[in-house]
């Protein structure tokens, strides 16, 4: 299975950069190195956008990561399916409104899931909060399990 | 009767936020007891606190720093930054192969937001009518019966977003751009790679123009009254009078195209810009200081660029901006809020064919990277960002550290002249009339225009509120509404 894992958010605000810090993250551990079961493939991105629809579309499986207010600790993990919801503002869309853009637009079967990891402060500051490090480490932990068995 | 009783009721009915803008505009609209609009604001929340927040860092950090800014455009505050530093080190004289590349990386993000901004947020609009319900004026409902449009938006955003990542670096936190040059030239690889798709890119970029020319051949009369109020307006020009997105000096024309100052140092920009700070707004109003306050406001971005420019220096670009300059009274200046688009696809044409240009100039494949000269204390970066004109002012110590940062973003820019769009729309639209769903989309559509940028660069999911409130003019709230909050 082709797994693309997008991790998005401002590594500048604080929390707001656990998706990109998952993704470094797992670019150190070399899980994109293809001798696992899944051929995966990492990147990360400010926000979500339409183009984004162009790399959807090339994988059997999605994984957004983000951070998130609201999630339970230390991460939520849950799969997530199109919206015709035009949720997206002026310049950046939600993952579920990027399913419907890459449904609509491409026609391609996708399986997609949402990882959100619980952040706690989101000021113009570098680096992450010590509670965010340990919700994103037990995140990295759990992604490294789950792409390295079959997803179908 | 007391005079309690003949007291008029006023009530302020606010949206927050506008749709499609960032979540953190918020309009409020006056309105008396008899439903006639009185006033109308348009609120939105600044980049507060980051100016001191870069104080004490050392300057080579900026390029890189300001980008924390804002996720939406940050290559634009990149490009300001470095250009200020490039000042600070004495190098503001770049190499051919700096300041091409920087070019490159700024013609690219150019290309993908007016891309993005057209054809997946105002198409709807346009395509459908701004009296078209919304479960159909939106980006699904282009896709469903315009299919070609929306996958042009989709590859034309992607090649610009990919020269944007082959000029900076990487996405997030790009480092193309440093104090005095650049660090890395575009490989013949990289090059060939655009250069693959560089004809089919600039076709769409022609249709588009076509498509936003035909709007307004369908609806003459709309297009020249909606939001239509008169303005001066600012932006760089080259110094022979050409459009330059990257650099030049300042012009200012009035709505009638006079000359209000031109080839103006933007490093002496505090001599004829101010910015004034009103009390129901966190965003500044700035203004051209010999006018004053009440009449030096001004509009900047592509209405402001093609009115100001002499000449576009790209072929298929100044074609079209010829045409365009027609619409103008007297031939002059265009004052209308909806011919933002137009101007906006001139650019994004004259965008593809200067990276075509640059693509084929082998000065890219330079090795002479960085200049560094007479080190100073106090520099201005100037860039004209896709929105509109950015500029940012710095000052350092003994220590290199930043002791003074002083930012306008596009937005602020206009300011004062979106606060006219909502004003002059809700007059000719809501005023008397009951406020549903498709005349207040008649305000966004004006806000929309101008392409504003809101964000707080901070999106994690459930981080935009949504609020709705409705007050009196002593302050009362009668109703008030929450969501993701």
């Amino acid at each position: 299975m082709k797994i693309l894992i997008l991790g998005y958010g401002n590594p500048g605000r604080q929390d707001d950069g656990l998706g990109p810090a998952l993704i470094k993250a797992l670019e150190y551990k070399g899980v994109d190195a293809g001798d696992g079961v899944n051929n995966v493939t990492l990147d990360s991105d400010y926000q979500l956008n339409i183009e984004y629809a162009l790399d959807l579309a090339k994988n059997d499986v999605v994984i957004f990561v983000d951070a998130s207010v609201t999630a339970g600790e230390p991460f939520e993990f849950t799969e997530i399916g199109p919206s015709e919801e035009v949720s997206f503002t002026t310049h950046s869309m939600s993952a579920e409104s990027l399913l419907g853009l890459t449904s609509d637009l491409m026609e391609t079967p996708l399986k997609a899931y949402q990882l959100a990891i619980r952040g706690y402060s989101f000021e113009f500051e570098e680096g992450l909060t010590a509670e965010a490090r340990n919700n994103l480490t037990d995140a990295v932990n759990f992604i490294i399990i789950f792409i390295s068995k079959p997803t179908d | 009767m007391t005079a309690t009783e003949i007291k008029t009721v006023t009530r302020k009915i606010v949206i927050e936020p506008v749709t499609r803008v960032e979540g953190h505009g918020k309009v409020t609209l006056l309105v008396d007891e008899n439903g006639h609009i009185t006033r109308a604001r348009m609120h939105v929340v600044e980049f507060r606190g980051f100016e001191r927040f870069i104080q004490g860092r050392p300057f080579w950090e900026l390029p890189v720093a300001v980008q924390r800014l804002c996720g939406i455009c940050p290559v634009s505050h990149h490009l300001a930054a470095a250009k200020a530093t490039d000042w600070l080190v004495g190098g503001e004289n770049l190499t051919p192969t700096a300041q091409k590349m920087r070019r490159l990386m700024h013609l690219g993000q150019t290309f993908q937001s007016h891309a993005l901004h057209f054809f997946h947020l105002c198409s709807p609009d346009l395509l459908f009518g701004f009296d078209a319900p919304v479960s159909k004026r939106n980006i699904i409902g282009v896709i469903r019966e315009h299919p070609d449009l929306a996958v042009q938006g989709v590859m034309m955003r992607k090649y610009g977003q990919e020269i944007i990542k082959a000029t900076a670096g990487k996405k997030i936190h790009g480092t193309g751009a440093i104090p005095g040059g650049i660090n890395k030239n575009l490989s013949i690889e990289e090059r060939d790679f655009f250069l693959s798709d560089i004809e089919q890119m600039i076709e769409w970029a022609q249709g588009a123009v076509e498509l936003i020319k035909g709007v307004h051949a369908q609806m003459p009369d709309l297009m020249k009254t909606f939001g239509a109020f008169p303005s001066n307006h600012l932006s760089l020009v080259r110094e022979d009078g050409a459009l330059d997105l990257y650099h030049g000096n300042l012009r200012a024309k009035d709505s009638l195209g006079n000359i209000i100052f031109d080839q103006v140092d933007y490093a002496n920009y505090l001599d004829y810009i101010r910015e004034e700070v009103r009390s129901w707004s966190y965003m500044k109003f700035p203004f051209i200081t010999s006018l004053g306050k009440e009449n030096g406001w001004y509009r900047v971005g592509p209405l402001a660029r093609i009115n100001n420019c002499d000449f576009i220096p790209t072929p298929l670009a100044e074609a079209e901006r010829q045409e365009f300059m027609k619409e103008a009274e007297g031939g002059t200046v265009v004052n209308t809020t909806l011919h933002y688009h137009w101007a906006r696809m001139i650019e994004t044409l004259h965008s593809i064919e200067g990276i075509r240009d640059l693509l084929n100039d082998p000065d890219l494949q330079g090795d002479d990277l960085i200049v560094r000269g007479e080190k100073r204390k106090e520099c201005v970066g100037l860039i004209e960002a896709p929105r509109g004109t950015l500029f940012h002012h710095y000052r350092i110590d003994d220590n290199d550290q930043v002791t003074m940062a002083n930012l306008i973003v596009s937005t602020t820019n206009n300011n004062e002249a979106m606060n006219r769009a909502v004003q002059t729309v809700a007059a000719q639209y809501l005023d008397g009339n009951e406020i549903t769903e498709p005349l207040l989309n008649h305000i966004e559509v004006a806000i929309r225009a101008y392409d504003p940028c809101l964000s707080c660069a901070t999106h994690a999911i459930g981080k935009m509120p949504l609020e709705v409130e409705l007050v009196t003019e002593d302050g009362e709230v009668l109703d008030s509404k929450f969501k993701n909050r």
